[in-house]
């Protein structure tokens, strides 16, 4: 009986094998003239606007969905759903002119109706943005495609804060009333791309949008499949199975860049890294220990070695990318001198002990560095570099890697001395990082930062329009911060996408892709 | 045999009930904040507390247990925090790919296994025999990560005959074959290694018994000795192994899974843990502790029916 088991299995695996060698023939005829496939690392999660707060999600929502305006390659704002806008000369009426004739995926039109619509929803419960969205007072349409909001106060970063997030995706309305739980799986906007397929944990698949406002894109079908490992995503770009990654660890980078097969486009980011010194932990507390830490550490050095060639040195909290960076000279440096370190850590009374770590009271100088575990490019690896210089001048320091959901609640609660950080933004409106980050009580503040003419400034900055105006008030600002030495600024990370040299047509910069006038050589 | 299964299924109840616990307070006690991780560490405090009340995540512990228990005693295992979408629907289009891809892969452990095994029995202390099970121990020892790396590296980088990643298709198609290739092998090499090690010692132990010593005193080649008498017997305790295996081939897929991009569970989970998306995290493993309770069962049950010396009395 047994072996009559073991014969068919054998006949059950021979007829598979046969069945197989006959499917593969038919599987590979029916491929699109123009398919271009990207590599996401994980899994898009759901497309309500209101609720995109993973890149994957993003990322693809950007291919379905528009905003009111946009980003052009040099940064500045274009028109998009918006053919034109105005904005009021103390910053709190915006009024926007809707493109007319666009049409949503679904065929319901485009129009001030689901504007208004959208931005209230935003502003409503269910939103994960509600508090973004606040600054707007009250909106009203003047005629069916011209809307204006009132702010609650002149805000003027409206643009970069509310209308390009991700909440300023603007879905379809009829999608919304009639779709029901699959508003959120099958994303219908006025996009160059329309969803066409998603099978969880594999490919998500879009098709050219025919109507598509500006014409029709040249690519046929875009696949966003899920290839979590680097690794894996390198090997699939170097074999033709992907044509777009966004992420190779940082050995294959260099061989990648002398692969005539692939392009590499870089270019530092809206993203700075930082070391967040705690005002609220001792010895954090004194400036002149955090003078100290600032001279301790060979930034440039360590960023250069470890961080290349996705880290550039960076020394202030305004990205090196935006139009507000006040130029290094006009800031204030800590340049790498253990010597002035030990000066200042010995004025703020630490001195020597006998095995060479400074003392105040019998009390060693200990500090802990908080670090993400590759969360930030080469974070832990830096910061280990950093103990080493922290101990050449008496400072005993340890490093704890923790996973970033941890990482995060311990280092939002305040519970660490130094903390390696980031934040990102998808512009270089300097707002965007000083009110979060140094701002007293801001959201990113987690080290008690806080200094009143700072605060005096940004809100003056909030309230100009005039970027050349603005531009002197935020100077002024990043100088107090570095002044202040609550950060040692070391990066700026850069945005990176490889592409396969197949690829032609593909543009790219920081503030914009584009991926419509892509095709893909045979 | 009727009652020996039932009192068994009886006994796995408090079994899971523990697993509820302990994978609810596992999850619930790590430190991080889904609400917090679902709006991004540029969110809001006041839109972050909004998504936690959402969530139900401010209530205390026990109610939030009490709500679970009650979800997965009605069948519901709740909904995902990041998707918005019920777990077992979320489970439910992953699962089948993890039960494939374990299903392949112990078939090729197996298959591997018990021809090395057999291999190396029968050339017991010789120079073949200790090579071969130097192979196994290797096999053995090497992180399926790196294995799965070299694979890849190999098959698909330099020779290019299969895809690098991802799943191709259907099992019956040659895509599906192909793309199901490497990270069987990958994820079945340490079990082929553990099934050839104790394919060579029970064959080997088989072979000193006096029913074979009377077997070949009749004079039978030793081919029919080898496969028709000794083997059969010596397989016995490694489809025990083999069906234990299943159980370690699934819930050890993770890795695999994340590497050749397999869409299975694995992937899900992994995500799951990493947004602390606590249903999803608490439905997988809920899961996959039934199916090893289930699968302990089985292997019981097909050790009596391949065993006739056990019975269930």
């Amino acid at each position: 009986m047994k072996t009559r088991a073991l014969k068919l299995i054998g006949v059950a695996i021979a007829v598979l094998l046969l069945a197989g060698c006959v499917g593969g023939k038919q599987a590979t005829q029916e491929k699109p003239v123009q398919e271009f496939v990207i590599a996401n690392v994980s899994d898009v999660v759901q497309f309500d606007p209101l609720k995109i707060g993973d890149a994957p999600s993003s990322f693809v929502a950007s291919f379905i969905y528009e905003q009111l305006v946009r980003r052009d390659f040099d940064g500045k704002f274009v028109p998009a759903l918006a053919e034109k806008w105005e904005v009021s000369p103390d910053g709190t009426v915006w009024t926007f002119y809707l493109r007319k004739g666009v049409k949503f995926h679904d065929g319901s039109d485009f129009n001030a109706d689901v504007v208004l619509w959208h931005f209230q929803r935003a502003m409503g419960e269910g939103s994960n943005f509600k508090k973004q969205f606040s600054t707007i007072k009250e909106m009203k349409a003047l005629d069916p495609y011209t809307v204006q909001f009132t702010l609650n106060g002149p805000n003027a970063a409206f643009l970069d804060f509310v209308v390009t997030t991700n909440g300023g995706y603007i879905p379809s309305k009829k999608a919304f009333e009639t779709l029901g739980e699959k508003f959120a799986r099958e994303p219908v906007g006025t996009g160059p791309f329309k969803y066409q397929e998603w099978v969880p944990g594999q490919r998500f698949v879009m098709v050219a949008n025919d109507n598509y406002w500006e014409g029709r894109p040249k690519l046929d079908r875009v696949v966003v499949r899920v290839i979590p490992e680097a690794n894996t995503q390198v090997v699939e770009l170097e074999t033709g199975g992907v044509h777009y990654i966004s992420r190779a660890p940082k050995q294959d980078l260099e061989r990648l860049s002398k692969n005539p097969a692939v392009k590499i486009y870089s270019g530092p980011g809206y993203m700075i890294r930082y070391l967040s010194l705690n005002t609220k932990a001792k010895p954090l507390d004194d400036i002149r220990v955090r003078k100290a830490i600032n001279h301790a550490l060979d930034v440039t050095a360590v960023v250069k070695t470890l961080g290349a060639p996705m880290c550039t040195p960076a020394d202030s909290i305004v990205p090196l990318a935006s139009w507000a960076y006040p130029g290094s000279d006009k800031l204030t440096h800590y340049p790498y001198d253990p010597e002035k370190a030990k000066q200042f850590l010995a004025e703020a009374g630490w001195k020597p002990g006998a095995d060479g770590i400074l003392r105040k009271g019998g009390e060693p100088l200990k500090i802990t560095i908080h670090s993400p575990d590759g969360r930030y490019f080469m974070d832990k690896e830096m910061c280990e570099a950093f103990k080493n210089q922290l101990a050449k001048v008496g400072i005993q320091a340890e490093i704890k890697v923790m996973e970033w959901g941890a990482f995060l609640e311990e280092v939002r609660a305040g519970k660490y001395q130094i903390a390696f950080l980031g934040w990102n933004q998808s512009s270089g409106e300097p707002s965007l990082f000083f009110d979060p980050l140094v701002k007293t009580g801001g959201r990113g503040n987690y080290g008690g930062f806080s200094n009143a003419e700072l605060d005096r400034l940004l809100d003056e900055g909030l309230a100009t329009i005039d970027q050349a105006k603005r531009k002197e008030i935020y100077t002024r600002a990043a100088q107090i911060v570095n002044d202040q030495a609550w950060f040692v600024f070391l990066s700026n990370e850069s945005e990176m996408v490889i592409t396969s040299a197949k690829v032609k047509g593909y543009r790219w910069s920081v503030p914009r892709e584009d991926f419509t006038q892509i095709t893909i050589e045979k | 045999m009727y009652t020996y299964v039932i009192r068994k299924l009886i006994l796995a109840v408090p079994v899971l009930l523990g697993v509820s616990v302990l994978v609810f307070l596992i999850v619930h006690l790590t430190p991080g904040d889904p609400a917090r991780l679902l709006a991004g560490p540029e969110a809001f405090e006041e839109d972050i507390q909004a998504i936690r009340v959402r969530l139900g995540l401010d209530q205390p512990l026990p109610v939030q247990y009490g709500r679970f228990l009650g979800g997965v005693l009605r069948g519901d295992l709740g909904t995902s925090f990041r998707s918005g979408r019920p777990v077992a629907e979320e489970i439910a289009a992953r699962f089948p790919y993890t039960v494939e891809l374990a299903t392949v892969s112990l078939v090729v452990a197996i298959a591997a296994g018990v021809l090395v095994g057999v291999f190396s029995a029968a050339r017991q202390n010789s120079l073949w025999d200790a090579g071969t099970m130097g192979v196994a121990l290797m096999g053995i020892s090497v992180p399926t990560f790196w294995l799965g790396l070299l694979l890849m590296l190999l098959f698909s980088y330099y020779l290019g005959w299969l895809p690098a990643s991802g799943r191709g298709g259907p099992l019956w198609t040659r895509a599906g074959l192909e793309s199901i290739l490497m990270p069987a092998i990958a994820l079945g090499s340490p079990s082929a290694a553990v099934i050839a090690r104790l394919t060579r010692s029970s064959l080997l132990e088989v072979l000193s018994q006096d029913y074979v010593r009377t077997a070949r005193a009749k004079g039978l080649p030793e081919r029919v000795v080898l496969y028709r008498h000794a083997l059969k017997n010596a397989l016995i305790p490694v489809v025990t192994v083999a069906g234990l295996r299943l159980g370690a081939l699934l819930g050890g897929a993770v890795i695999t899974e994340q590497v050749f991009a397999w869409p299975g569970v694995g992937t899900l989970v992994v995500n799951a843990i990493n947004a602390r998306d606590y249903p999803v995290v608490q439905g997988t493993v809920l899961l996959m502790a039934t199916v090893f309770v289930l699968l302990n069962l089985t292997v019981d049950l097909v050790y009596a029916l391949i065993d006739p010396r056990i019975r269930f009395d």
